[in-house]
């Protein structure tokens, strides 16, 4: 699973870290910035609870197996 | 003293033509019926009705229920303004403040200039500090057996952690916290322009003291002078930023910490649940939040629009109550219970769109901490059974009464 995530949209609300710190992470003004991200199985669960979380829906899942 | 007080004149004698009969409720934000028992369960009652309500009070102003209608509002920057972003509409000869009363395109060069010492890898450092300061602050409470809460505990810290925060020298504190409980707590507009106008000269000096300092650090007042220094902002806006990340971060914090420590009181199987899993106190945290909301915020329509069927004309306030987001059984199930195992946050006390809140990295913590310190020194304690805590609504939901009683070691 990939994790995708808008930056435009983003507005640093900080919850996709604080619910999956192993997958996403802030840059130093606060905002996730990370590109598109293959998501090891063991922490979909994890990248799943971070993107409903968003209170932005910035975050969108693919779920479609990485290549 | 109360927040009740307010210019109940301004009630509208007619309700305008394009305003539908049956969306038109009575109600006085400000006091809603059964405010002084439960501030969120009086509001809550809206959503009885129709979504979106228009009341004559202040001028007449629209009073938007639900979540997701919330969502829009927010993210519609261009029709909906943050100009005037409290009822009622503060005009002329008050501080602006930055970036909270900008729109895009001003307001995200304004904002970048505070992020990164409010971002959660600058306040991370600092978290030692502000459990240092609750904890003592707890302790001198202890041995008192009980105490008042909101005039004993509450209001005195988060303005304590900005200056620890902001490294602003201790001895400014006294003077600003009186402007700032004159803002928070009065009940006369006059007196609350002139300590919002006092507030400001203050800042002022505070800032023109940070202005001598040659070499500055990464604290926030520092990068505020810095951008003042390389001509990104005016000595204005300068003033205008440093007052919203003060005044931003008190009564809410205050707001918040009265609520959660009343729930805790009357609660104790909640209480238990924390103290026996103390790696629940982040997700506890963020449940108080949506269980708990505070602002009541507001946007002023830039044109005349349609909104789900209503016409809002040029000028009119939309009132968003976001405590009502984290109540909307539409998003959340069961709104009214707290459980701290709920899968999804998500709520809007911190606002949405471009202006999320500045300080909620910091406040979070604040949060946190304050309940793992208090439950670690009082971990049994409840409503003191002689008195009655009471609460009131207003731009900030608050409680102005928490008493509160504990067995004395
Ligand atoms: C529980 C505590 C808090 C709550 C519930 C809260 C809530 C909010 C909300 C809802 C907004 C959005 C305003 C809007 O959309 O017009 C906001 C903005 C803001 N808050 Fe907070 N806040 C809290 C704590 C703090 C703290 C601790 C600080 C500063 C240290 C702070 C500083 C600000 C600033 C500067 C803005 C304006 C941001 C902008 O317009 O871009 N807040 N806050
Ligand atoms: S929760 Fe959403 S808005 Fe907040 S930092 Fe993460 S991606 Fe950005």
């Amino acid at each position: 699973m990939k994790v995708i995530v808008d930056h435009a949209r983003c507005q640093g609300h900080a919850l996709c870290m604080l619910k999956a710190p192993q997958v996403y992470q802030l840059n130093d003004d606060g905002y996730n910035s990370m590109p598109p991200t293959e998501v090891p199985p063991e922490l979909e669960e994890q990248a799943r609870l971070g993107a409903i979380n968003c209170p932005e829906g910035a975050i969108r899942l693919d779920k479609r197996a990485a290549d | 003293m109360s927040y009740q007080v307010h210019q109940a004149a301004q009630r509208l004698e007619t309700i305008p033509p394009h305003v539908p009969a049956d969306r038109v409720v009575e109600l006085d934000y400000f006091s809603p019926p059964g405010v002084t028992e439960d501030p969120h369960l009086a509001w809550k009652r809206l959503h009885d009705g129709p979504d979106i309500v228009y009341t004559p009070y202040y001028g007449g102003h629209w009073i938007v229920t639900r979540a997701d209608d919330m969502f829009a509002v927010m993210q519609d920057y261009e029709t909906f303004s943050n100009w005037e972003f409290t009822v009622p509409k503060r005009g002329p000869g008050n501080p602006v403040l930055m970036p909270n009363q900008l729109d895009p395109p001003r307001h995200g060069p304004i904002r970048s200039v505070v992020l990164r010492p409010m971002s959660p890898k600058a306040v991370e450092p600092i978290e030692p500090v502000i459990r240092k300061i609750m904890a003592d602050r707890i302790a001198s409470i202890v041995p008192k057996g009980g105490c008042e809460f909101v005039s004993e505990f509450g209001g005195d810290i988060p303005p304590e952690l900005f200056f620890e925060h902001a490294r602003i020298p201790k001895d400014k504190l006294p003077e600003m916290k009186r402007f700032a409980d004159a803002v928070a707590r009065s009940d006369n507009e006059e007196d609350r322009r002139a300590a919002r106008i006092g507030g400001a000269n203050y800042m002022m000096a505070i800032l023109d003291e940070r202005r001598q300092v040659e070499e500055l650090d990464d604290d926030v007042f520092s990068v505020i002078v810095r951008a003042e220094r390389e001509g990104r902002i005016t000595r204005e806006e300068s003033t205008s930023i440093a007052l919203n990340v003060f005044f931003g971060g008190l009564e809410t914090v205050s707001s918040a910490l009265a609520f959660i420590v009343l729930f805790l009181a009357r609660n104790p199987a909640h209480r238990r649940q924390l103290i026996e899993d103390g790696s629940l106190t982040q997700d506890a945290t963020e449940e108080f939040l949506r269980r708990f909301g505070i602002l009541n915020l507001a946007r002023i329509a830039t044109k005349p629009t349609t909104f789900k069927g209503l016409t809002i004309e040029q000028g009119e306030q939309v009132l968003l109550p976001l405590h009502l987001a984290g109540l909307d059984e539409r998003k959340f199930p069961n709104p009214l219970e707290v459980d701290f195992h709920r899968k999804r946050a998500g709520h809007f006390n911190f606002g949405t769109g471009p202006h999320r809140c500045l300080g909620s990295n910091l406040a979070r913590p604040e949060i946190r901490i304050f309940i793992e310190e208090w439950l670690r020194q009082i971990p049994d304690f409840s409503v003191d059974p002689d008195d009655k805590p009471v609460g009131a609504s207003g731009v900030a939901m608050t409680m102005t009464r928490v008493p509160l009683v504990w067995p004395s070691r």
